[in-house]
């Protein structure tokens, strides 16, 4: 790597390549793809052949009960039988709603809850330090401990039933996480009080962020309270709320932990999110190749979903980019 | 700069009083659960126990001691080594992530022009072409039995390698748009189903025979969370003026140095706190260490749920105490890294 190499000299011809092309020619070209050369490695190394195999496997009748390795799997070869299977298959497309449901239901309270926080947050009171620890504690609790923990609490006999019975002066025994309604709320429950502490932060933060001249000078020209909120913070809040919206989205599909522990997914299938369901399948039910289908289909339609979900995201750097090109074509036509 | 009036102050103590007891209730219940003796984890009588009436270490003991009596079968052992795994393969797996994520970050903050912006039917397609191209090789590998051998795999990656950047210039020449996009391809790494890759990856592991040791469980940990690494420090060295490491290298210094020197320092915070979040993901995983480790490097959460004797049924003390153990190191990192905290929080979406 040349040390003094002039960062403006565009690259000599000869060395174009055009499979670097995502590379921009402002810098040394092997610095640039050194730099970027692990991290596309690992994701080739990790991606191609798991990927392939799981295609393969996803094409054959073959699980691990039928005798054989999997490599031997094309002895029960059976084409896209699975994928008919998967895509007609009422479990798959229920757990794919559900997931979508408790998600679309929990990641949006704990963005109205965090919010709603950390403008409660926002002003210096007594204590302010204690009940910022308290509200944080959550998110360095491993979910598996928290699944438990809530597993626990919502036993019939537990103490939120208790709770509940002391509040409205009858017992109340309900048994949550064995029928169908409650047991989703229980888990949108654990999963809101997992995560709202992280949504918190975020926007805390946010807020202290903003600039506090502007705030003072809409104070002074008699702006109510929510007008602030409104025309002034909501606007300046807006990408770091997408952000932490997308981000927790894209992390909340993912949910098992807390199901698992809480619900196994039941009663019945009433809790099954995708990865739960593609664990029984996998690994209760023991149908590796259905499962290998299943979680093709899930690629594909997590792969449509994320490239209109993280759109949001780019927003910011396309524009960065075009105001730029733009800058650097004004300034291309002004100088000589 | 926010003026309250009195009632309001009340209010909003009212509010925050209760919004914390219903937070720390869960871990107020984990806390006293871990004290309690054994006849007082449940509450099958009628019973609950807010507070523990005996109030006993013994929950402790048994998570941490080599106990062989009431609770665990003969053979059963302390939990001592899966904390120990646990803080091997978390740390290991931050680090690896760190290394591999900071690097393409800095990479893709300076030297890129990719949007992330990649069409669906560009990236699906592109995938299809590749499973077209590659699926009679790997019916070949298996018919000559060398699939699950490491030269099968490594032959087989290269060849797989090349068709993908044969099919990405062949698309290229009939679409206008990005073929492909590493940022989108690392982000889309992030969405996919932990059961997706984790079939082919346990076969892959048992393979080259990392089923159950800790590398095996740092790579796996290092690849799932290293786009994590990518996308915030992507936004904290876009932060950092570029003019910065330009006029380093312009002054003679080689770029690693303009990097190591001038650039990294100053993202020392957005890397502190990068690396507590990723710490905390591999520390809380549950899913990939339950089906990569069996006997020696099973992790905490995995050694949480295998506490339950076949005598007593689940084991409540011992979990929730192992649970609050558990939620030391976080903890601790997080109060070390805590001035950090704030600003990495944002994910740089709002500048100082």
């Amino acid at each position: 790597m040349a040390a003094s190499t002039p960062i403006t000299t565009k690259a000599t011809p000869g060395s174009a390549n055009r499979r670097l092309r995502w590379i921009d020619m402002n810098n040394t070209r092997t610095f640039a793809t050194t730099l970027t050369l692990p991290a596309q490695l690992v994701l080739l190394l990790i991606m191609i052949f798991p990927l392939l195999a799981v295609v393969y496997i996803s094409m054959t009748s073959w699980s691990p009960t039928q005798g054989g390795d999997w490599t031997q799997a094309y002895k029960f070869w059976d084409w896209g039988r699975n994928y008919v299977e998967v895509f007609t298959d009422p479990f798959f497309w229920q757990a794919l709603g559900r997931t979508f449901l408790i998600v679309g239901i929990a990641v949006p309270l704990e963005f109205l809850l965090g919010l709603g926080l950390a403008f409660l947050f926002l002003e210096d009171f007594r204590g302010k330090r204690i009940f910022y620890a308290l509200m944080l504690i959550p998110m360095m609790i491993v979910p598996a401990v928290a699944g438990y923990m809530f597993w626990m609490m919502f036993q019939s006999n537990g103490p939120i039933n208790a709770v509940i019975s002391a509040i409205i002066g009858q017992p109340f025994t309900l048994a949550w996480l064995s029928s169908e309604a409650p047991a989703t709320v229980a888990v949108i429950i654990a999963e809101v009080w997992q995560w709202t502490p992280l949504m918190f932060l975020i926007m805390a933060s946010g807020l202290v962020g903003l600039p506090e001249d502007q705030m003072r000078a809409a104070t002074m020209l008699g702006a109510s309270g929510w007008q602030k909120f409104r025309y002034l913070m909501l606007p300046m809040l807006k990408p770091i709320i997408i952000i932490a919206l997308v981000i927790r989205g894209m992390e909340a599909v993912k949910i098992f932990d807390s199901i698992f522990l809480m619900t196994a997914g039941g009663p019945a299938r009433a809790t099954e999110s995708l990865s739960i369901y593609m664990y029984k399948v996998a690994f209760q039910q023991v149908r590796w190749s259905f499962a290998a289908a299943a979680a093709m289909t899930v690629l594909v339609i997590m792969t449509i979903i994320a490239s209109y979900a993280l759109r949001p995201l780019q927003a910011p750097q396309r524009e960065a980019q075009a105001a730029m090109r733009q800058a650097a074509e004004t300034g291309a036509a002004g100088s000589d | 700069m926010y003026q309250t009036r009195p009632w309001q102050k009340v209010l909003r103590y009212f509010t925050i009083i209760i919004v914390s007891i219903m937070f720390f209730f869960p871990t107020y219940w984990m806390i006293t659960m871990s004290f309690k003796p054994k006849g007082e984890w449940n509450s099958a009588a009628g019973t609950i126990y807010w507070v523990p009436q005996n109030p006993t270490l013994d929950n402790y003991k048994t998570v941490l001691t080599e106990y062989r009596g009431q609770f665990f079968r003969a053979n059963q052992s302390s939990a001592l080594p899966s904390i120990r795994s646990s803080i091997v393969v978390s740390i290991g797996g931050t680090l690896f992530a760190l290394l591999i994520g900071t690097l393409a970050a800095y990479g893709i903050s300076r030297h890129s022009t990719d949007t992330g912006d990649l069409p669906w039917y560009i990236a699906v397609g592109r995938l299809g072409l590749l499973v077209l191209v590659m699926l009679p090789f790997i019916v070949l590998w298996a018919r000559l039995g060398i699939l699950a051998t490491w030269y099968g795999i490594l032959t087989f990656t290269i060849i797989g390698i090349v068709a993908d950047q044969i099919i990405g210039r062949v698309l290229g020449k009939y679409y206008k748009g990005a073929v492909g996009s590493l940022s989108f391809s690392i982000l889309q790494l992030r969405m996919f189903p932990p059961m997706a890759i984790l079939i082919p990856v346990m076969i892959m592991w048992s393979t080259f025979r990392l089923i159950d040791t800790w590398y095996g469980l740092v790579i796996v940990y290092g690849v799932v969370t290293f786009p994590f690494v990518v996308w915030l420090m992507k936004s904290f060295f876009d932060d950092i003026p570029k003019e910065l490491d330009e006029a380093a290298v312009v002054d003679g210094s080689s770029n690693w140095r303009a990097f190591f020197k001038v650039v990294l320092p100053l993202a020392k915070g957005g890397l502190a706190s990068t690396a507590l979040f990723v710490f905390i993901l591999n520390w809380s995983d549950f899913l990939v260490a339950l089906l990569l480790t069996s006997r020696n490097w099973g992790t905490i959460p995995v050694f949480l749920n295998k506490l339950v004797s076949s005598e007593i049924g689940a084991q409540h003390g011992p979990k929730a105490a192992l649970g609050l153990l558990a939620v030391i190191p976080p903890v601790v990192f997080g109060l070390l890294i805590q001035q950090y905290l704030v600003r990495g929080l944002t994910f740089g979406a709002i500048k100082k």
